[in-house]
């Protein structure tokens, strides 16, 4: 164990056990995955990602570029997580990926021998030929070579949900700057969100031995902690990832409700997305401590100084026996120290530096290590792990090596919207350029590094912030240390032995960067993209900097000429299941039922989404096993006796006004001034650029009012379109309009018994003759307590009817047709039957107002009315559209009456060679015909109707169908209307 | 003669969930509906007055009287009565001033109330429903996950929600998934 | 991104549907000016009011500089 005896923000009272590699372990509450692993001397913990080298922790933070397992087993395997966030709790599985057969011995880290053939650009170079090659062969061996973690190949059982909240300000960050900053807004009264991504609020004061006000840093942070909490306005998000700034202020955020516990309860979120709307917003989010290119520099128990801090100071795990301090910077003292201080044996201090602050040397000195300045490492040992180092000519035998490089202020989220990070000499790293509007950077995610600096700058700004919005400003001040914070950056290590990694994701090295740099990809975007360097999970958030600072140098240009790359969201990778929230499977989208859904559903029918809406696609009784047969009977029952079909999702649009004619005439290509009150009409309406935009008939139910329908699946596009050309096009019109789809329930009562029935229904209520309502009436009436609309309008080309009444009503209207239709042998339809019969009766549908036909095309030229102007005209006068040649509406049938007909299938003449240049048109709908006994279709082919009785192919390659058809009138049953009028 | 029975839209899609205070949420049933659109240039305020004892509201707001009136654009409101006969005479008091269409079929009508009640519909509607930004009758036609709803604020923990009548499903189906998230008990 | 309508306030972009540039009518079809910098767009506040709206915005920031109902109300 490597457990400190005493200290550390755990909790000793509640021990937990967990399993790395199936090794049973155990930690302590407070601890995560990482530190947990440290206390029981774990250090090989991965594989490298290209040449399967031995990794160990290297961070104690989101940051992490080696530490990354898979976590739980079965369907909740989740692979890429970072231990070093991950909290520990009792049970928890974890295993390390991407080493075969296992971690001690990874066979495939052979790859490491055959290094020279992976430098960067060797996919590129090495894979090109032959191109076949690719697919088969190189990626399938490269993927199985170079892997990560495996996803678990199952849905994912957990539930997600989202969130919305609204605050003056956001403080993402919860350390010294952002908790000062929350308290100095809360203070003033403002509604506060503080977001970390943290378990725990503090930042880097849980992990250095500081004090604010006196007290140590972690009861500092526990007394803010409770202040916050206490104003009802102050909401504080842990475990909460701020991972994208948007625009007008809105932030995303990710918020991990279940991953520390057990056991999931039943029902609550795995994960919660948030979308907040922040009217400032101060970005807290810190530092990562940069680390140092040298030899050797990825060996196990090679750390980064920080997390070695972290690790004794708020896990009391101590992360080696023996230790040296590599640095550039004061910090790297201070880590020494710390170590010296949980009795950690340190043998050396290292620093690159001629100088270093005298007291600093002189206390690592006084706790027992050997002081090298201006010295480098030019010899890591140790195969698994490091066993010591050769610095100035001496060898130092540890285990642990701690390494200071300086810090890169977190200023991804502040480029979120394109400000690019500017360099700072003075600071030595990059900080925010221009952030996001309402957005201000404090503390060490500016360059602040020292503690009283980061409180200071916290709280101020968040007064800032708080002043341009008005409030009354608090500014706290706090009393911490000024703590030496020098650093003089060194970008690569003189001398030294083996790779020097600048990406320990993705096995980037120095000399990578050099080859890429002689290759002539010297801008920072082209050198990550031909090295792959920040682009694995960790987004580089350790090698970036290092990365572009070495090109620099290569090139001979300053940090500020070669810049740094762009961040983009997300900031930290967020699961696609936060995105989707409960919003997948079955409630993917709303399923809308139609008002007669119960009705429909008690009669056994089968549903099909038909967009949002779910209507019934037909009502199977028993003995029927083939849904042709289910369809052949219902179609057999409107042709020869009655049926009844809902048909409420039709778009229906109630418009009035003393313009209301006028408007229609320009909305449809046809007139509708003329339509007698009490009267429907088919309307066809194009779009702006002649095409056909929806089709639909629209009754007159009094002088200046109207009602329309459109087709189920453009109900919101027309609403939209009208709304436009009144609003935008023609605002003096005098109307008024308004969406009735969910209004009413409309009933489809079609065949040569449907007016028996409907008159045995309503009574005497309303004259059905066909003298007193003939073919396209509309009428409107009381019906019991309800308002009913009726119309004449046949879809099927049988005797029909369509009868509304308040969608409230729908499921008794239907249950009622039923009964009074029992003698007549009326059956329910579906859609299923009433695309056959449309079909039949080659009225246009889906498939032919497809958003590419005219209404020439369509066989509806005549409608275009010559007499008026209309949305349209102009455009559908254009020689293509008017072309002769176009692909115009057919029908088509077998020749053999046996052959299937499938919609899809292209058209060629009959002995054409089967290539697009002889390509004749489509087949755009198809049924089998009870009524002709035979498959029918409608098609869109060149020519046309001059076609007619010509024989073609219907070449369907995709399903191998090839059938000679004959081309026909689109008409099949019924051409001269006599039933429909009858 | 016909009679046909209503069917609510919520009607079997409502259960209690959970345990604690939590949110009651309950259908109301029988109400009428219309949507009031002004005709061009006229004012309708003192009529509205007069008759129904309402406020019309200006904005996105709420304002009861013998007619509830719910501005959901300009121009544009929902005058929502109790009792399937409560706008009979809406259409005709209005007639020289509005286009009234009768919308009672086509919605639900939600009453959600409890301490909770803002929270569990923030979750869904991108809203700021905080009782400063969202006073009592403050009205708003927005959206709900996937849905279009109109919501107003009766008091400081008690909302009402119209429902488009297909998308009833969809509302109840997110109402309790949402809930049992957030850890809310749902009351009838 | 958040867009503030007239009628109803600021609300989140996805209750919104763009059109596209606000041009004359007859010239929207095909031609598109795609300007860096300030333009005005035709939104429609589809899951609100429901009214269109002339929408100035910033194509390089985003920022929504105005936003007025295509329609006044009394019209």
């Amino acid at each position: 164990m490597s457990r400190l005896g005493q200290g550390g923000l755990i909790d000793r009272d509640q021990p937990l056990t967990f399993t790395f590699d199936g090794r049973p372990l155990a930690g302590f509450a407070g601890d995560t995955l990482a530190s947990a692993l440290i206390a029981n001397d774990v250090r090989l913990v991965g594989r490298s990602f290209k040449y399967h080298r031995p990794r160990g922790l290297f961070t104690a933070g989101p940051e992490e570029p080696n530490g990354l397992v898979e976590l739980g087993g079965g369907a909740r395997r989740d692979p890429n997580s970072r231990a070093t966030t991950a909290e520990l709790h009792d049970g928890l599985v974890a295993s390390s990926q991407n080493r075969w057969p296992s971690l001690g011995l990874d066979l495939l880290s052979v790859n490491s021998l055959l290094a020279p053939l992976f430098v960067s650009g060797f996919y590129y170079k090495t894979f090109m030929w032959p191109a076949a090659f690719w697919e088969r062969l190189y990626e399938p061996l490269i993927r199985r070579a170079a892997g990560m973690g495996r996803a678990s190949g199952l849905p994912d059982p957990d539930a997600y949900d989202k969130a919305h909240a609204f605050c003056d300000l956001l403080v993402i960050g919860g350390g010294p700057s952002g908790l000062a900053a929350a308290l100095a807004a809360a203070r003033a009264g403002a509604r506060v969100i503080l977001c970390d991504d943290d378990f725990r609020l503090g930042g880097r004061l849980l992990s250095d031995r500081q004090s604010v006000d006196g007290l140590p840093g972690p009861d500092w942070v526990a007394r803010t902690q409770a202040e916050l909490a206490a104003f009802p306005d102050v909401r504080i998000l842990t475990r909460t990832q701020v991972f994208g700034a948007y625009d007008s202020g809105v932030f995303g955020a990710v918020e991990r409700l279940a991953d520390h516990l057990p056991v999931i309860p039943e029902g609550v979120p795995r994960q919660r997305l948030w979308k907040i709307v922040a009217r400032r917003s101060v970005l807290a989010a810190g530092a990562v401590e940069r680390p140092l290119v040298f030899g050797g520099n990825d060996k196990p128990g090679v750390m980064m100084a920080s997390a070695v801090r972290t690790y004794l100071n708020r896990f009391a795990a101590a992360p080696g026996r023996r230790a040296a301090v590599l640095t550039t910077t004061d910090d790297g003292w201070r880590t020494a120290l710390d170590l010296q201080a949980a009795g950690i044996e340190t043998v050396a201090v290292i620093d690159a530096r001629p100088e270093a602050p005298a007291p600093l040397v002189a206390a690592a000195q006084g706790g027992g290590a050997q002081v090298l300045l201006g010295a480098h490492i030019t010899a890591v040992r140790g195969g698994q792990g490091v066993k010591g180092v050769t610095a100035a000519g001496r060898r130092f035998d540890i285990d642990l090596l701690a390494v200071s490089g300086g810090w890169n202020p977190q200023v991804a989220l502040s480029a979120h919207h394109g400000g690019r990070p500017v360099w700072s000499e003075a600071l030595s790293s990059f900080v925010p350029g221009v952030p996001p509007p309402g957005m201000s950077v404090a503390g060490a995610a500016a360059g602040r590094l020292t503690l009283a600096a980061c409180l200071a700058d916290g709280a101020d700004a968040a007064g800032g912030a708080l002043s341009e919005l008005g409030f009354k400003a608090v500014r706290p001040r706090f009393r911490a240390d000024d703590e030496p914070c020098g650093v003089t950056p060194l970008w690569r290590a003189p001398g030294g032995v083996g790779k020097a990694f600048v990406d320990l994701q993705h096995d980037v090295t120095a000399q990578d960067v050099e080859i890429a740099a002689q290759e002539g990809f010297v801008s920072v975007e082209h050198l990550k993209r031909y090295t792959t360097l920040g682009m694995a999970t960790d987004q580089g958030k350790t090698s970036n900097v290092n990365g572009h600072a070495l090109i620099a140098q290569l090139t001979g240009r300053s940090m500020s000429e070669a810049g740094t790359t762009l961040a983009r969201p997300p900031h930290l990778p967020v699961a696609l299941a936060a995105f989707a929230g409960m919003h997948r499977g079955a409630h993917f989208r709303p399923a809308r039922p139609t008002p007669s859904h119960a009705w429909a559903e008690g009669l056994g029918a089968t549903f099909v989404d038909a967009g949002q809406w779910r209507r019934a696609q037909w009502f199977a009784r028993p003995g029927e096993t083939d849904w042709l047969d289910t369809v052949r009977r219902e179609v057999t029952a409107v042709r020869t006796r009655v049926g009844l079909c809902d048909v409420s999702t039709l778009g229906k649009i109630d418009i009035q006004g003393a313009d209301a004619a006028l408007f229609l005439d320009r909305i449809y290509c046809n007139t509708f001034s003329t339509l007698p009150v009490g009267k429907a009409r088919y309307g066809l309406m194009l779009r702006e650029d002649g095409l056909v935009l929806d089709d639909g008939t629209t009754a007159r139910l009094g002088p200046n009012r109207f009602v329309m329908s459109t087709t189920t699946a453009n109900a919101a596009r027309v609403m939209q379109h009208l709304e436009y050309c009144h609003q935008v096009l023609w605002p003096t019109l005098d109307l008024r309009m308004a969406s009735v789809t969910e209004q009413w329930a409309q009933i489809a009562v079609a065949g040569p018994l449907s007016r028996r029935l409907l008159q045995t229904l309503i009574g005497d209520a309303f004259d059905l003759s066909a003298a007193a309502f003939p073919y396209m009436g509309a009428a409107q009436f009381r019906l019991g307590a309800v308002t009913v609309r009726l119309f004449r309008l046949s879809f099927s080309g049988e005797l029909a009817f369509e009868l509304a009444v308040p969608a409230s009503h729908g499921d008794a209207l239907a249950r009622a047709l039923m009964t009074a239709g029992a003698d007549l042998g009326v059956q329910p339809y579906g859609t299923e039957a009433l695309g056959v019969m449309r079909i039949e009766k080659g009225h246009v549908g889906g498939g032919e107002l497809n958003g590419q036909t005219t209404a020439g095309d369509l066989g509806l030229g005549r409608m275009m009315s010559a007499k008026k102007d209309y949305i349209g005209r102009d455009m559908a006068g254009r020689a293509g559209l008017t072309d002769p040649d176009r692909p115009s509406l057919v029908g088509l049938r077998p020749v053999k009456t046996e052959d299937r007909l499938r919609t899809g299938a292209h058209f060629l003449d009959l002995g054409a060679k089967a290539v697009a240049a002889n390509d004749q048109g489509h087949l755009t709908s198809s049924a089998y015909s009870p009524t002709l006994g035979a498959w029918i279709g409608l098609g869109l082919l060149k020519r046309g109707l001059a076609r007619v009785g010509e024989h073609i192919r219907a070449y369907d390659p995709v399903r191998g169908g090839d059938v000679e058809v004959e081309v026909c009138h689109p008409v099949f049953v019924d051409p001269e209307g006599e039933r429909l009028h009858a | 003669m016909l009679e046909l029975e209503p069917r609510s839209a919520f009607q079997g899609l409502l259960y209690p969930q959970g345990a604690g205070p939590g949110v009651s949420v309950r259908e109301v049933r029988g109400f009428a509906l219309a949507s009031v659109l002004a005709r061009k240039g006229a004012d309708l305020t003192p009529r509205v007055r007069e008759i129904y004892g309402a406020d019309l509201p200006q904005g996105p707001g709420y304002a009861a009287g013998a007619v509830a009136f719910v501005g959901v654009g300009p121009g544009a409101w929902l005058a929502l009565g109790e009792g399937p006969a409560a706008l009979a005479g809406l259409e005709a008091d209005l007639t020289d001033l509005a286009v009234v269409i009768d919308q009672s079929g086509g919605r639900g009508l939600l009453r959600l109330e409890g301490r909770g009640a803002a929270d569990l519909l923030s979750a869904g509607i991108f809203l700021d429903l905080h009782a400063g930004a969202f006073p009592p009758g403050a009205a708003a036609s927005t959206r709900l996950a996937h849905v279009s709803v109109d919501l107003w604020r009766t008091g400081p923990d008690s909302f009402e929600m119209l429902v488009p009548r297909s998308f009833a499903p969809a509302v109840a189906h997110w109402l309790s998934a949402t809930a049992t998230g957030l850890g809310v008990a749902l009351k009838a | 991104m958040r867009i503030p309508c007239p009628y109803c306030g600021d609300r989140d972009l996805a209750e919104f549907v763009c059109r596209g540039e606000a041009r004359p009518p007859g010239s929207d079809l095909y031609l598109r000016d795609n300007p860096a910098g300030p333009t005005s767009e035709h939104w429609r506040h589809t899951y609100g009011c429901g009214r269109w709206l002339v929408v100035r915005r910033d194509t390089r920031t985003h920022a929504v500089l105005q936003a007025m109902l295509a329609q006044e109300p009394s019209a």
